[in-house]
């Protein structure tokens, strides 16, 4: 096959552009002198060209959802069986999202979990971070709210609606998109005019469980927290939990609309 | 990125890299889904020691899920094998007859010589990476790389040479 002396493994890794410049330069000198080989050569380099472009319709294609590894990991999580407090298992949920590596958290074998607590978990963390940020709470103002609602819903996927809170006395400054292990979250940050600030922290949620409002704990940070069609909705504030219960029904309200 | 992050992003080639062994889209997908189970499950493993690159390792699980695939559709005394399975793919829309035509070439070609050429010219691997993956010695995978070159060429001289090049 080979009419020169010139190995196949030289060749490709020319064809595979493993080459430095030195041995690249005395390859096109070699095949400069031997038109067959050339040809070979060729063909080869096209050829791979032709099948990375016939099998490229693969990488265009939607990825089905089955093969969501947020959704396959937390299915692996729901299933595990050592029964672990619920709070501690979201928390180490939670410190997974906030440094960004899943090995601590795996590490455990997972456990059952309570979407609610984890929902809870993860709008608190989101307030602590950003809510009473003096500068930068927000990422998008609400000085266009449509534009705010359709980029929010387009992030996430799903509707998001932005609730008028201004007959409890809350006004919506912004808010901003989040990463979760499970995909978007949106925040919004409402402000009284006394400079109170609540959140209403909105998830898609991976499993069609619904669940009815109720109240929230995470330690400093107070609210209510339910699932409706699918979307897991938290609010929450660093104030008194009973102030937030008429803001809470009257957003469920709205948006179940 | 997070790990699980990095996972997701190799998920588009993945699925390629199946299709290209099993040709039949639900088949692969079921593939690339047992993959990332165990990769999940093994995850710590990995993370643990620090060094294993992930992109090797995802493709190595998805390899030897799909020999046992094939080691057990044999044992159940079925005729499927590899080389055989789903000849004919549906076209896809896109595809120029050369593309076409490659594809069926690559259907051809033995699983060992197909898995080398996926993995070193579309999934772009070094050829010890592509050694590690197929658990064989680097001197095989340059005699497969050139088997399954050649066997290519072949299948393609005698249709559309000329479109081959002008592809150039």
């Amino acid at each position: 096959m080979t009419e020169s002396s010139i190995p196949d493994e030289m060749l490709h890794a020319y064809v595979d552009d493993r080459l430095d410049a030195g041995q690249r330069a005395e390859m096109e000198r070699r095949l400069a002198a031997d038109p067959e080989l050339r040809r070979r050569v060729n063909d080869w380099q096209a050829q791979d060209a032709v099948l990375r472009d016939a099998l490229s319709f693969k990488l265009r294609e939607p990825v089905p959802p089955s093969l969501s590894v947020a959704a396959l990991a937390e299915a692996r999580m729901r299933t595990a069986t050592r029964p672990v407090a619920r709070w501690r298992m979201a928390a180490g949920f939670v410190l997974a999202l906030g440094l960004g590596a899943a090995g601590g958290w795996f590490g455990h074998r997972m456990m059952p979990f309570d979407e609610i607590a984890l929902l809870g978990m993860e709008s608190a963390s989101a307030y602590r971070v950003f809510a009473n940020d003096p500068a930068r709470a927000i990422e998008v103002s609400s000085s266009n709210r449509a534009e705010m609602a359709a980029w929010m819903t387009q992030k996430l996927g799903r509707r998001v609606v932005l609730p008028d809170l201004s007959s409890v006395g809350y006004s919506l400054l912004g808010g901003r998109v989040l990463s979760t292990l499970s995909g978007a979250a949106a925040m919004l940050i409402y402000e009284s005019a006394g400079g109170d600030r609540l959140t209403v922290y909105v998830r898609p949620m991976g499993i069609g469980r619904e669940a009815e409002m109720q109240p929230l704990d995470v330690k400093t940070l107070e609210g209510y927290g339910w699932i409706n069609r699918q979307i897991g909705y938290s609010v929450m504030s660093d104030g008194d939990r009973e102030l937030l219960r008429p803001v809470a029904h009257l957003i469920r309200d709205e948006l179940r609309l | 990125m997070s790990t699980l992050a990095e996972i997701e992003a190799q998920v588009p080639a993945l699925r390629r890299y199946a299709w290209s062994l099993v040709r039949h889209d639900q088949d692969a997908d079921d593939l690339v889904q047992d993959c990332l189970v165990r990769a999940l499950a093994s995850l710590p493993e990995i993370e643990g020691n620090g060094i294993t690159p992930l992109r090797p390792w995802l493709f190595t699980i998805l390899h030897n899920l799909a020999v046992s695939r094939w080691r057990s559709l044999r044992r159940r005394g079925q005729t499927v094998e590899p080389e055989s399975a789903n000849l004919t793919v549906a076209p896809s829309q896109e595809w120029t007859s050369s593309a076409r035509e490659m594809v069926d070439a690559l259907a051809r070609l033995p699983p060992d010589q197909r898995q080398v050429l996926m993995l070193v010219s579309v999934e772009g691997f070094e050829y010890r990476e592509a050694a590690g993956i197929l658990g064989i010695p680097m001197g095989t995978v340059m005699s497969r790389l050139s088997r399954a070159r050649d066997a290519l060429r072949a299948q393609m001289e005698g249709r559309g040479r000329l479109a081959l090049r002008l592809v150039q």
